[in-house]
C-alpha cells in the first residue's frame, strides 16, 4: 500500500521536474558555496545573492557544502543533472587542485556561466617587522636571509598568490620560511603574536587589522586600490607586475543546455553592472569583475596558464 | 568479558596497523618544514602502546566472576527489536536518495512505530498515522519557514 | 562609555526587540534540546534571515537563538542521554544518571540554575573585562595550545571509572586516528581515505557526536517497550524545581571553578565550550572528597560543574569575536559573517569604532539569558513529560530529526551515513563497555593538536624544547603530568595500606 503510494508520489515528482524544462528558470537556484557560512567567500556569494533579485524571477538559495578545501561542494555539482539549477561558486583555488595534483579536474569540468565579482587580495606584514613595502621587504629579507617566515596553507590559493607575487618580485623563496597553515584569521593572529611576519589574506580580513596598528600592507593584489584601505599601495605601484585576485566565477555541470547558461550569464552580468551592487561590494573590499561567454573562457584559460607556470616553477604536488 | 576485551585490543591494534601502512605511503613535500607525517605516526604509534598495554593488562589481570559472559553480551546485542530498529534505518537512509525524503520519512515512521509496539491494536495504528503527519508538518514548516535547500 | 551601555539598553529595551529575543530564547530552546538539531545549526538557518533585519534588531534576535539553544542542548543530555552538542556531552555523565533514579526535576533545575548563573558571571567578566581577557588570549601561541591539548587529554583518565582508564584512552585514540582521514588544510595531503573523494572532508564532529550517543542508546532503549517499568518521576513540581536553586548556591566553590575554567577555555579561539564542560567536570571529580561517586548521578556538583561550565565559556567566546574578530567556533563565526554583510568590521577596533553595537551584544546578552531561565520554568514541565511517552513513538521520530539536523549542517548525506556509521562503532564499544565521550573528544582535539604541534615545531624551527620553557605551556603541562600520574599512584598506596592491615588480621587470626 505504502509503496504504491510512494511509487505514484516519486512518478509525479519526476513528471513535474521533465516538464520544467520549458520556461527556465521556475523554481529556485541553488548556489553551492564550498566554504562555511560566515567566512569570506561565503559573505562575497550572499552580496552578490541579494544583488541578484530582481535580476531573475526565481530565488537564489545559497548552499554551503565544506570539506576538504572545496572539493567535496566541487564534485557534487559537477556531478549534479545539467539543467542549470545547482551552480557553483568557486574561485581559482579550484584550478590549483588539478595543478598540484590534489584533484583530477579543473575548471574545464564545468560550463562557466559568469565570473562576476573578485575579492581583493593582498600580502600584510607584522608591524613591529617594520616591513611596509616591497623595498622594506626586498631589503630586509636579503640583509638577513631565513630571518622571515610567511605562513600559507601549502597548495592553496594563498600559497599561488605569495608565490606570483615573490616571483615577480624577485625575492627568492629559499629565503624566506613557509609555514603551512590554513585560514585568513589564523595567519592574522599569529602575525599579531610577533610569530609570523609576512601573512598573505584576503584584504577585507586584514583590514581591520591595519587600521588598529597590527598589520602593515606590503602590496596589494589588483589593479587598483582598495576601498578599505586606500593608503595601501598596490603591487603595480611599487613596480612589481602581481596581479592575484580572488575571481568568483559561477559554474553550472557540463552539458548544461546553452540557452539556460544564456539566461543565467545575462541575469549574473546584469546584476554586477548594478550601481547599487557595486558600492555593497566595495564596502566588503570586492570589486566587480564581469565577465562571461568566450571573454570569460579567455580569462579563466589565462589564469590557469599562470596557476600551471608556477607549480611547474616551485614544484608544487604531492607526485 | 576478558573475551571481549582481548577481541576489542586485537581489532584495535589491527585497525592501527592498517593506518600505519597507509601513512608511510605519504609522500613528503619539499617545501614542508614540518612532515604532514608527523602526527598521524605520533598518533598511531600511541594507539598500538594502549593496544598493547591494555592487552597485556586484560591476560594478567584475574577474570572477575561478575561480569557477563561474552556470549551473554553479544545476545543482548541482537535483540530481535534493536536489528528491527537498526535494519530499518539503514534501509530508511538508503531509500531517501531513491524516493526523496517526505516519503521515505513517512513510511519509516509509519512502519518502525508499529514494528516496534508490542501489539498492534486498531489506536496505535491512529497513533502511528497522527505522529508521522505530525512530525512531516513540523519539518515541512520549520525548513518553509527556514527557506532551506533540502534533501534529494 | 556609560552613555553608550545607555544607548544599548535603550536599543534592546525596545518592545520589539525583546519580542525578537524571547523568541529567538524560545526557537533556540526548542531546538537545541531536540537531539540531531543543533545550535550550530539553528545559527546557520538564523544568519541568512537576519540579512534583510536592522542590525539593532538582528543582534539580540541571534544572541537569543545562540544562548537558547546552547543552552538547551542540557534537556536532550538530561532526559534523553543524548547531547545535543559536544558542549553538553559532560552533563550527560551524571545528569541522565540522575534523571534515571527518578530525580529528573532535580537535574534539570541544577542544570538550569548553574547555567544561567555561569553564564551571568562569564558576560560580566564579558563586560567589565574583555579587553584584559583578550590579551589573556592573545598571549596563547601553539606552545600553549598544545599543552592544553594534552591537559584535556589528561582529563580523560580521571574522568573514567576505576580500572578502566587505559580503555578510555583506547577511545581516544580511535578518536584521534578517525580524526587523521582526509585532508590536512595545512599542507595539503589527503590521508587515510582509500581513495574515496568523500572522505577527503573527514569526519564531522556533530554527526559522529550525536551518532555515538544516539543510536546505542535509541537501540538500548526498545528494550524497555511494553514492559511496564518502574515509573520514573515524571510529575514536575514546581516548589522542587525552585529549591535547587538553593543547591546550587551552595556549591559555591565548584560553581565559581567551573566558571572560570568554562570563561578561561571560552576565550581561546577554537576551543569553546566543547571542551569546558569536560575539564570542569573532571577537575570537579578531581577536588571532590568523594569522587567516586560521580557517574552515579547522586552529587548536586557533577551535574552543576559542565553546565557553568559550558555557559560561561558563551560569554567567552563572545570575548575574542568582538574584541579581536576572531571566532571562537562555528556559532560565533557565523555572527561574524552576520556582522560583515552588515557592514560592520568585526576587528580591534569594534569597541572604538561600533562602541554602541558591542553594547547591544553586551546588553542582549544578560537579557537572552534573563529569558532562558524564566523560559524554563515553562519548557521544563512539557519536556519532562516527553519522558513518559512510549519509547516507539520517540525512536523513530528522533530517528529522523537527527537524520535532519546531520544533513543540515552541511547539506550533504554523506554525514547523514557517518551518522549511522558513528552509531555502529558507538553501539560496539557500548557492548564492548567502553565509554564514548573520549571517542569525541580525541575527534575535537585531533586536529587542534595537529595544527598547533607542527606550527609550534616550524616557529620553533623544530625544537620541542620551547613546550616546557614558556612557562604557560610548561606549567599546563605539568599539571597534566601530575593529573596522570597522582591518581594512580594515591590508588596504589591506598591499595597497599589496605592490602597490610588485612594481613595483620589473618596473622593474628592464626596465633
Amino acid at each position: 500500500m505504502n509503496k504504491t503510494i510512494a511509487l505514484t508520489l516519486g512518478a509525479a515528482a519526476m513528471s513535474l521536474t521533465t516538464v520544467s524544462a520549458l520556461a527556465f528558470p521556475d523554481k529556485p537556484i541553488e548556489l553551492v558555496v564550498p566554504f562555511s557560512p560566515g567566512g569570506g567567500s561565503d559573505v562575497a556569494a550572499r552580496v552578490f545573492a541579494q544583488c541578484l533579485e530582481g535580476h531573475i524571477d526565481q530565488q537564489v538559495l545559497i548552499r554551503n557544502i565544506t570539506g576538504a578545501r572545496g572539493k567535496i561542494a566541487e564534485v557534487e555539482v559537477r556531478d549534479a543533472r545539467p539543467d542549470g539549477y545547482k551552480l557553483l561558486w568557486a574561485h581559482q583555488g579550484m584550478d590549483m587542485g588539478l595543478a598540484t595534483g590534489r584533484s583530477d579536474y579543473n575548471y574545464t569540468a564545468f560550463e562557466p556561466v559568469a565570473s562576476t565579482v573578485a575579492m581583493n587580495y593582498g600580502v600584510f606584514a607584522d608591524a613591529n617587522s617594520g616591513i611596509d613595502s616591497v623595498d622594506t621587504l626586498r631589503g630586509k629579507v636579503a640583509s638577513d636571509p631565513g630571518a622571515y617566515n610567511i605562513g600559507v596553507a601549502l597548495n592553496g590559493f594563498s600559497h599561488f598568490a605569495v608565490l606570483d607575487f615573490l616571483d615577480k618580485a624577485g625575492i627568492s623563496t629559499d629565503d624566506l620560511q613557509t609555514i603551512p597553515m590554513s585560514g585568513d584569521k589564523t595567519r592574522i593572529v599569529a602575525a599579531i603574536q610577533g610569530n609570523l611576519t609576512l601573512v598573505p589574506t584576503a584584504v577585507a580580513a586584514a583590514a581591520p587589522y591595519v587600521n588598529s596598528g597590527d598589520l602593515s600592507p606590503v602590496a596589494i593584489l589588483s589593479d587598483e586600490r582598495d576601498h578599505k584601505l586606500s593608503d595601501a599601495s598596490t603591487a603595480a605601484e611599487q613596480g612589481v607586475d602581481s596581479e592575484f585576485a580572488m575571481y568568483f566565477t559561477t559554474y553550472a555541470p557540463a552539458n548544461t543546455p546553452e540557452d539556460v547558461v544564456d539566461t543565467l550569464a545575462k541575469s549574473w552580468l546584469a546584476a554586477a553592472k548594478d550601481s547599487s551592487c557595486q558600492g555593497r561590494l566595495a564596502q566588503n573590499s570586492m570589486s566587480v569583475v564581469a565577465a562571461s561567454g568566450e571573454e570569460l573562457t579567455a580569462d579563466l584559460e589565462a589564469r590557469y596558464a599562470r596557476i600551471e607556470e608556477l607549480a611547474g616553477q616551485y614544484q608544487l604536488g604531492t607526485e | 568479558m576478558r573475551v571481549n576485551d582481548l577481541l576489542f585490543s586485537l581489532l584495535f591494534i589491527l585497525l592501527f596497523v592498517v593506518a600505519a601502512t597507509q601513512i608511510t605511503q605519504l609522500s613528503e613535500i619539499a617545501s614542508a618544514t614540518v612532515s604532514a607525517r608527523l602526527f598521524p605516526e605520533m598518533v598511531i604509534g600511541g594507539g598500538i602502546l594502549m593496544g598493547v598495554i591494555e592487552m597485556i593488562r586484560t591476560l594478567v589481570s584475574r577474570p572477575r566472576n561478575d561480569d557477563p559472559g561474552f556470549r551473554e553480551s553479544w545476545k543482548e546485542a541482537f535483540l530481535r527489536r534493536r536489528m528491527y530498529l537498526l535494519g530499518l534505518f539503514t534501509v530508511y537512509l538508503i531509500a531517501i536518495t531513491h524516493v526523496g525524503f517526505l516519503v521515505a520519512t513517512a513510511v519509516f515512521c509509519f512502519v518502525t512505530i508499529l514494528v516496534l509496539a508490542p501489539r498492534i491494536k486498531p489506536a496505535s495504528l491512529v497513533i502511528a498515522l497522527a505522529v508521522t503527519v505530525g512530525l512531516l508538518g513540523l519539518i515541512y514548516v520549520l525548513l518553509v519557514v527556514y527557506l532551506k535547500a533540502f534533501l534529494p | 562609555m556609560y552613555d553608550l551601555m545607555l544607548a544599548g539598553v535603550a536599543a534592546v529595551f525596545q518592545p520589539w526587540t525583546l519580542l525578537a529575543i524571547m523568541l529567538g530564547v524560545a526557537g533556540g530552546l526548542v531546538i537545541g534540546s531536540i537531539p540531531g538539531l543543533t545550535s550550530t545549526m539553528s545559527i546557520a538557518l538564523m544568519v541568512p534571515l537576519t540579512y534583510s533585519m536592522k542590525l539593532e534588531f538582528a543582534i539580540p534576535l541571534l544572541m537569543g537563538v545562540y544562548c537558547g539553544a546552547i543552552s538547551g542542548g542540557l534537556v536532550g543530555a538530561i532526559l534523553l542521554n543524548i547531547p545535543g552538542t559536544p558542549a553538553s556531552a559532560g552533563t550527560c555523565l551524571d545528569g541522565f544518571p540522575m534523571a534515571a533514579r527518578g530525580q529528573a526535576t532535580r537535574a534539570l533545575g541544577l542544570a538550569v540554575y548553574a547555567s544561567m548563573i555561569g553564564g551571568t558571571l562569564s558576560g560580566l567578566a564579558l563586560v567589565l573585562i574583555a579587553p584584559l581577557l583578550a590579551k589573556v588570549a592573545l598571549s596563547f601561541g601553539p606552545w600553549e595550545y598544545f599543552a592544553l591539548v594534552i591537559f584535556t587529554f589528561s582529563c580523560i583518565s580521571s574522568m573514567s571509572a576505576k580500572g578502566r582508564a587505559v580503555k578510555a584512552f583506547m577511545a581516544a585514540f580511535i578518536g584521534l586516528g578517525l580524526s587523521l582521514v582526509g585532508l590536512d588544510e595545512a599542507s595539503g595531503q589527503t590521508r587515510l581515505t582509500f581513495g574515496f573523494t568523500s572522505l577527503e572532508s573527514g569526519f564531522y564532529e556533530l554527526p559522529a557526536l550525536i551518532g555515538l550517543y544516539a543510536i546505542p542508546q535509541l537501540l538500548t532503549d526498545t528494550d524497555g517497550i511494553g514492559r511496564r517499568e518502574k515509573i520514573l518521576q515524571v510529575n514536575y513540581r514546581l516548589r522542587l524545581f525552585v529549591s535547587t536553586f538553593g543547591e546550587v548556591i551552595g556549591r559555591k566553590w565548584d560553581l565559581l571553578r567551573s566558571t572560570f575554567i568554562g570563561i578561561v577555555i571560552g576565550i581561546l579561539p577554537g576551543v569553546g565550550p566543547g571542551l569546558s564542560n569536560i575539564v570542569a567536570y573532571s577537575q570537579a571529580k578531581n577536588s571532590s572528597r568523594t569522587p567516586e561517586k560521580f557517574g552515579q548521578g547522586e552529587l548536586a556538583e557533577s551535574v552543576i560543574s559542565p553546565e557553568a561550565a559550558n555557559n560561561a565559556s558563551m560569554g567567552g567566546a563572545l570575548i575574542p569575536m568582538l574584541t579581536l574578530g576572531i571566532p571562537g567556533d562555528a556559532s560565533t563565526l557565523m555572527m561574524l559573517g552576520a556582522f560583515m554583510l552588515h557592514g560592520i568590521d568585526p576587528g580591534p577596533l569594534l569597541f572604538r569604532d561600533h562602541g554602541d553595537i558591542v553594547w547591544i551584544v553586551f546588553i542582549a546578552f544578560f537579557v537572552a539569558f534573563a529569558f532562558c531561565t524564566l523560559l524554563y520554568h515553562f519548557f521544563i514541565p512539557i519536556t519532562i513529560k516527553a519522558i513518559a511517552v512510549p519509547r516507539q513513538f520517540v525512536i523513530p521520530v528522533l530517528l529522523v530529526l537527527c537524520t535532519v539536523g546531520c544533513y543540515s549542517l552541511n547539506n550533504r548525506m554523506f554525514d547523514v551515513y557517518c551518522f549511522l556509521g558513528f552509531g555502529l562503532l558507538g553501539y560496539v564499544l557500548h557492548i564492548v563497555k567502553v565509554p564514548v565521550l573520549p571517542v569525541i573528544l580525541g575527534l575535537i582535539l585531533g586536529p587542534m593538536a595537529e595544527e598547533q604541534l607542527s606550527l609550534a615545531l616550524a616557529f620553533g624551527q623544530g625544537s620541542f624544547l620551547p613546550f616546557l620553557l614558556r612557562p604557560v605551556s610548561g606549567f599546563i603541562l605539568l599539571v597534566a603530568l601530575l593529573s596522570l600520574v597522582l591518581p594512580p599512584f594515591f590508588g596504589w598506596r591506598k591499595k597497599l595500606t589496605a592490602q597490610r592491615i588485612p594481613t595483620k588480621e589473618s596473622q593474628n587470626d592464626t596465633v
